[in-house]
């Protein structure tokens, strides 16, 4: 970094003038632009390029030629190997030989390390002492993608420098903590793929905002202590249950995503009601549900509203089939117990079974189905809009009881009729509406 | 200097480096941790900031208010807008990224840095020297070395356009 310093003076270039006389010109042009930005700036210029191209700013200048050894980013990831695989007379070079030269060749701290082996080969040998390496030069950020190998046991100087972290993203590992526990008392950001709990473990976490797993298998074994997450992703992941929501009582923004095969892991149908959920988290202010997971939410006798104190939701986005009543009832008494919410989105589901729709008919058209206007929600929109009479009548019921809505998009799904579609649109365009700015709009 | 108040909300000028004045909510400029730190600490109500041209201060308030406006319901809009206030020419980008680190606007920062970043990507060795005004210093024979050793550094897209 110092080198890039030793220029910082507009460049002087000597001349020689027409009588021989040394002339020194002082040109604007001729600044090197990235020599007047502040150190920091070309570290997070760089910060996301993979290591392939970080080393190619070796052959810019002689100021260059070290450079990289010592930016604070190593990105080993897929592009960068692929990169060496392509380039003809590398390739007999082996992988861990190229990464155990530029651990070598690097000075100065590392914050930041990004090491993608899914597509290599490597011993898990060398990759304990890389993991070694860098966590002694003081990693903060670490990536670790594992994925399509076998699962990699997370040595222990992992754990060892918990206190170090502020970001971990690690995939198909194998977790085990050792005791008594470690804390990661700086980590803000924890992503986890490809793991699968075999033990209860504890994770103390205190400052941890961001959490997300991806794939996992029984995420409930894991008792977080993070009272400060407030993003949290489940995607995929096997086996939830109520408890595990105990662990995150400030969350704000939570998105399941559960898919259709993964449905049958919840015996009874469900894994958590609305009201547990609102009850567990109060102070939610998005979700975003996929279809599954709202079925696995659905079944319990709804109330007008779900908890004594009104939701603090600002952000709904649901899965939904509009043709099951208990589904559309939940969605429904979550909308009413939600009185900041300003945005809405549903993906309607279509109804190949032909379930008849007769109850949710009945449902949304009786007056009291939602009692109150629903006085900040400004923004509805219907993905996948098949057409059916139910979608209709909840659309209807939105316009007629949102005075401040600015938007409504209702985005068709590819098998609606061409025909259909205009014509429920018309028929929607000529709703009574409470808001007089509304724009409905019919978008692809 | 006391601070001036409109109503309920504080106003705050703030002096670009050609003594030009932009008067604003003083809230907006709280996402700069720089002048944040200035209003609280300092119950100030005008800031001289010698080092930044007004053309970029312009476009960096432009920013403040946008982002000041953003809700869950007009995402999209930001993100174009995002897109088009990084769609500037390289002097003008690189202008504002300093400034922007200057007034350590955190999220801004990093964006900007991305855009730089981007216009670079994939490049050439001759195209980023050009890009940069980057003069080589090595000897012809040193350039030739280094093609031979490792001649994958020097491919990539020769496009040197700035913008």
């Amino acid at each position: 970094m110092v080198l890039l310093h030793t220029n910082r003076k507009k460049k002087r270039r000597k001349s020689v003038d027409d009588r021989g006389k040394e002339v020194i010109l002082i040109d604007d042009d001729e600044i090197d632009r990235i020599s007047d930005l502040p150190a920091n700036v070309v570290d997070i210029i760089l910060k996301d390029v993979p290591f392939n191209e970080l080393a190619r700013t070796s052959v810019l200048s002689k100021k260059w030629r070290f450079f990289w050894t010592t930016h604070p980013t190593i990105k080993l990831d897929g592009n960068f190997f692929e990169d060496i695989n392509n380039n003809a007379g590398l390739a007999e070079y082996e992988f861990n030989n190229i990464i155990d030269k530029i651990l070598l060749q690097h000075v100065g701290t590392i914050d930041k390390f990004v090491l993608d082996v899914s597509t290599i080969d490597i011993d898990e040998w060398d990759l304990d002492h890389w993991l070694l390496y860098v966590t002694k030069k003081g990693v903060k950020e670490l990536t670790l993608d594992n994925s399509n190998q076998d699962p990699y046991t997370l040595p222990l100087c992992i754990f060892d420098c918990s206190s170090t972290f502020t970001f971990l993203s690690i995939s198909n590992c194998m977790f085990k903590p050792p005791n008594p526990n470690k804390v990661f008392s700086n980590l803000l950001e924890l992503h986890l793929k490809f793991i699968n709990f075999l033990a209860t473990h504890d994770i103390d976490a205190p400052l941890l905002k961001t959490l997300t797993f991806t794939s996992c298998n029984r995420i409930h074994f894991l008792l977080f202590f993070a009272p400060k997450v407030e993003n949290l992703t489940i995607n995929d992941s096997h086996e939830l249950q109520v408890s595990f929501f105990e662990n995150f009582p400030n969350v704000k923004v939570l998105h399941i995503f559960i898919p259709y095969n993964l449905e049958e892991d919840y015996a009874d149908g469900r894994f958590i009601t609305w009201s547990k959920l609102l009850a567990l988290c109060p102070n939610l202010t998005g979700i975003c549900f996929s279809n599954c997971c709202v079925r696995l939410l659905g079944l319990e006798i709804i109330p007008k509203m779900f908890n004594p104190e009104p939701s603090q939701l600002e952000h709904v986005r649901l899965g939904l089939q509009l043709f099951d009543i208990d589904l559309v009832s939940g969605a429904l008494s979550l909308i009413r117990s939600s009185p900041k919410l300003r945005v809405l989105q549903i993906q309607a589901l279509p109804n190949r079974n032909g379930q008849d729709i007769e109850d949710v008919l009945m449902y949304l058209n009786d007056p009291s189905c939602v009692n109150q206007p629903l006085e900040m929600l400004q923004y509805v929109e219907l993905k996948d809009f098949e057409g059916t009479q139910s979608e209709f009548i909840f659309l209807n019921l939105m316009l007629w009881k949102c005075p401040s809505l600015s938007q409504m998009i209702i985005r068709p799904s590819n098998g609606i009729d061409e025909a259909d579609k205009w014509r429920f649109f018309a028929l929607l365009l000529q709703s009574y509406r409470a808001s007089s700015t509304v724009q409905i709009l019919l978008l692809p | 200097m006391a601070s001036s108040t409109t109503g309920e909300k504080k106003i705050l000028t703030l002096k670009g480096g050609d003594n030009e004045e932009f008067i604003l909510e003083e809230s907006l400029v709280l996402q700069s941790e720089l002048l944040k730190n200035m209003v609280k600490e300092e119950r100030v109500s005008s800031i001289p900031l010698p080092s930044i041209k007004s053309k970029t201060l312009v476009k960096i308030i432009e920013y403040l208010k946008k982002h000041a406006e953003l809700t869950p319901s007009n995402k999209e809009e930001f993100k174009n807008f995002e897109k088009e206030f990084v769609n500037v020419v390289l002097e003008e980008l690189l202008d504002i990224t300093v400034a922007v680190n200057y007034l350590k606007i955190n999220g801004l920062l990093e964006f900007c840095c991305q855009a730089v970043a981007d216009r670079i990507k994939d490049k050439s060795v001759e195209a980023v020297r050009k890009i940069f005004r980057i003069e080589s210093d090595f000897t012809p024979e040193e350039e030739s070395e280094f093609r031979k050793e490792t001649p994958e550094a020097f491919e990539g897209d020769l496009d040197d356009t700035t913008n």
